[in-house]
């Protein structure tokens, strides 16, 4: 199946003043270094890692909200930094998002009515009426599980779950092709959690969407993603099919990463000792493989040679000298 | 080998009463800890775990918040009929807290090596020689701080996340206490940092004794680091007992239900069970049992009466009238 996106060799680096009042001194932060990947049709992909490894950087620049340093982005074959400003309009048609904090992302002095709207009036305000617009609003609101009489109220006066559900209602009214979600239920409890993700799942079978969600907890993006790219510092270590990576990880960060993960069974024995340190600095990042300070297998080459992404075996692919080497003394 | 029980809450009940009525934050709640054992008490957001906690440190808001009627029984002595003079002087040293954002816990203005050392002060050690010093060092090397004779120096914002809630925690055991609370200690910090603190938290807990109560809303630390276990939604404790039978074999659906809309590594991907509704208004809670709207196995009698705590056959406990 053709990719709906794809990502070749995307870096960002933001420029960071680190001394100086009238000669200031600048270091790079390198947010995204180096990543590619591509999201199929239909999939569901999920990008992994914890704070400051940049992945929510990656949505920011896919939804033309930073400017790429270099790289490229394609959606369907377009690159779009190179959009015109009225294709840019029908980018941001087909490719929508819906923020980790509904609460912060919702405007405040807006009913629920214009919330869900507002896409519609901007795209297609001109082509449709009035009685159109609000026909396609509820029938939204109904799509995500709400009751139409709260197409009047302030977000203020909904739940955590149900401003969520408006802010999914926001996203997919214009029948984008692809939805990014950053973080989607995290701000969630346990029981309202297993709801969004239900409801995200139904929408994405009804509407034939593509999703791209980044978050930190791994046991839902196990249960939500058909493939998966686990970030550390600006790179991805380790990318493929959910079900190879998760029943097999081969990358010692991702292994740890999965083990520090606390499993609701009691009596479980951890096996794996617990990283040691912190993730690095990215302002100043580890020479060679970023990760080798916290890694129990780390030789000379590690320190010297930054791993390249390959593919171990048909949609699993590692950057790992520990694992690649051998791969190359076989080839 | 027989464990003293440390801390004993009775029929606890804290009650919020603000305009728009009277909020039944903890209503009823019974539980103990032993030493060197740890107690979680899980729920949703709301659902009263840490005013619990606050409660028995008597540090619930003032004035909208009052502990109404129980018990606090911590080493045979009821803490709530204690005077706040003496209240001052069992916390910290008897019972210590570890709160959620430790950003927010420390004093941006101090360094940590003032911070540590607060507790050392009240317990009036002469600060004139490097007693204190030697103390502070000492405790820091307990939470595993790199290098704490030079990073004791620095200020809050030079530390990481995981670094700052080590400094939190020692704070906390700095003056050996036996009961260590910790409100969701872990919330604000990465997997790969969760686990050290977790482990470290355990570590220092077999070392001394102590016995801890660990409030989260993550089951999955529940299940890790803790002997005991309390579920509880909208106020009250609807199960508790050992995390192996409260996990393996739930007896109250609120737990069941929890267990199975979880969704757990190593698990094939497919549809969760979902809980429907939302947890209750504490202000408008629903008559009988509390859960019954959301229930997939409502009565007729849940409706009316609040279900009886029922003693379950493996020694723990629940309120369902389901069990009578």
């Amino acid at each position: 199946m053709a990719p709906v996106l794809e990502i070749k060799s995307l870096v960002k680096h933001f420029l960071f003043v680190t001394d100086g009042v009238i000669l200031r001194k600048y270091k790079m932060l390198k947010a995204v270094d180096g990543v590619s990947f591509s999201v199929d049709k239909g999939a569901c992909f999920g990008i992994a890692g914890e704070s400051g490894s940049g992945k929510t950087t990656i949505s920011r620049l896919i939804l033309l909200l930073e400017k790429i340093t270099s790289g490229k982005i394609l959606y369907e074959g377009k690159d779009i930094s190179k959009l015109a400003r009225k294709d840019i309009l029908w980018y941001r048609m087909r490719v929508q998002t819906i923020f980790q904090d509904a609460a912060s992302s919702l405007n405040p002095r807006m009913r629920v009515r214009d919330i869900v709207s507002e896409p519609l009036e901007v795209q297609l305000g001109k082509t449709l009426t009035k009685k159109e617009i609000m026909e396609r609003t509820e029938e939204m609101i109904r799509l995500v599980g709400l009751p139409t009489d709260k197409l009047a109220n302030y977000p203020h006066e909904l739940s955590g779950g149900q401003k969520q559900r408006v802010a999914i209602a926001k996203a997919v009214i214009l029948h984008p092709a692809l939805v990014i979600l950053d973080e989607p239920v995290s701000a969630l409890d346990v029981s309202i959690r297993a709801q969004i993700l239900n409801l995200l799942s139904d929408i994405q079978a009804q509407q034939d969407l593509t999703y791209l969600i980044i978050a930190h907890d791994l046991a839902m993006l196990q249960h939500v993603t058909t493939d998966i790219g686990v970030m550390y510092l600006g790179k991805i270590v380790e990318t493929g099919k959910t079900e190879n990576v998760f029943n097999e990880p081969l990358h010692p960060y991702t292994k740890a990463l999965f083990a520090a993960v606390p499993w609701p069974v009691p009596g479980r024995v951890k096996k794996a000792p617990s990283l040691k340190g912190e993730i690095g600095n990215p302002l100043d990042p580890p020479s060679g493989c970023r990760f080798h300070q916290r890694c129990e297998y780390a030789k000379r080459i590690c320190r010297e040679a930054e791993p390249l992404l390959v593919e171990t075996r048909p949609g699993h692919s590692v950057a790992c000298h520990k694992i690649n080497e051998p791969l190359w003394r076989a080839s | 080998m027989t464990q003293k029980i440390i801390l004993a809450v009775e029929g606890l009940k804290t009650y919020f009463f603000t305009r728009a009525g009277v909020v039944k934050a903890v209503d009823g709640v019974s539980f103990s800890v032993k030493e060197g054992e740890s107690l979680g008490i899980a729920g949703e957001s709301g659902c009263g775990k840490s005013i619990t906690c606050l409660s028995i440190v008597r540090l619930v808001p003032q004035p909208a918040g009052r502990i109404i009627s129980g018990k606090i029984l911590f080493e045979g002595q009821d803490l709530l009929v204690k005077k706040e003079k003496e209240m001052r002087q069992w916390r910290g040293k008897r019972i210590s807290m570890i709160l959620q954002d430790p950003l927010t816990s420390l004093n941006p203005c101090y360094t940590i090596e003032n911070q540590v050392s607060e507790p050392y002060k009240i317990e009036g050690l002469n600060n004139g020689s490097n007693n204190i010093r030697k103390k502070v060092i000492n405790v820091l090397k307990r939470v595993r701080i790199p290098s704490p004779e030079r990073r004791m120096r620095d200020y809050p914002f030079q530390f990481s996340g995981g670094m700052r809630q080590r400094v939190l925690a020692a704070i906390a055991i700095a003056r050996d206490p036996r009961l260590l609370i910790a409100d969701e200690p872990t919330t604000s910090l990465d997997v790969t940092i969760q686990d050290q603190f977790l482990r470290l938290l355990k570590d220092m807990q077999q070392q001394t004794n102590m016995g801890l109560v660990m409030i989260t809303h993550d089951l999955g630390i529940v299940a890790e680091t803790c002997d005991r276990v309390a579920i509880m939604y909208a106020g009250k404790i609807v199960e508790r007992g050992t995390v192996e039978n409260v996990f393996l074999n739930p007896a109250h659906p609120y737990t069941e239900a929890l267990m199975e809309a979880l969704p757990k590594m190593g698990s094939k991907r497919k549809r969760l069970f979902q809980i429907e509704g939302e947890p209750p208004n504490l202000l408008r809670l629903p008559g009988g049992c509390s859960f019954w709207p959301r229930c997939h196995k409502a009565m007729d009698i849940c409706q009316t009466q609040s279900p009886p705590v029922i003693s379950l056959k493996n020694g723990g406990e629940a309120s369902c009238w389901l069990l009578c």
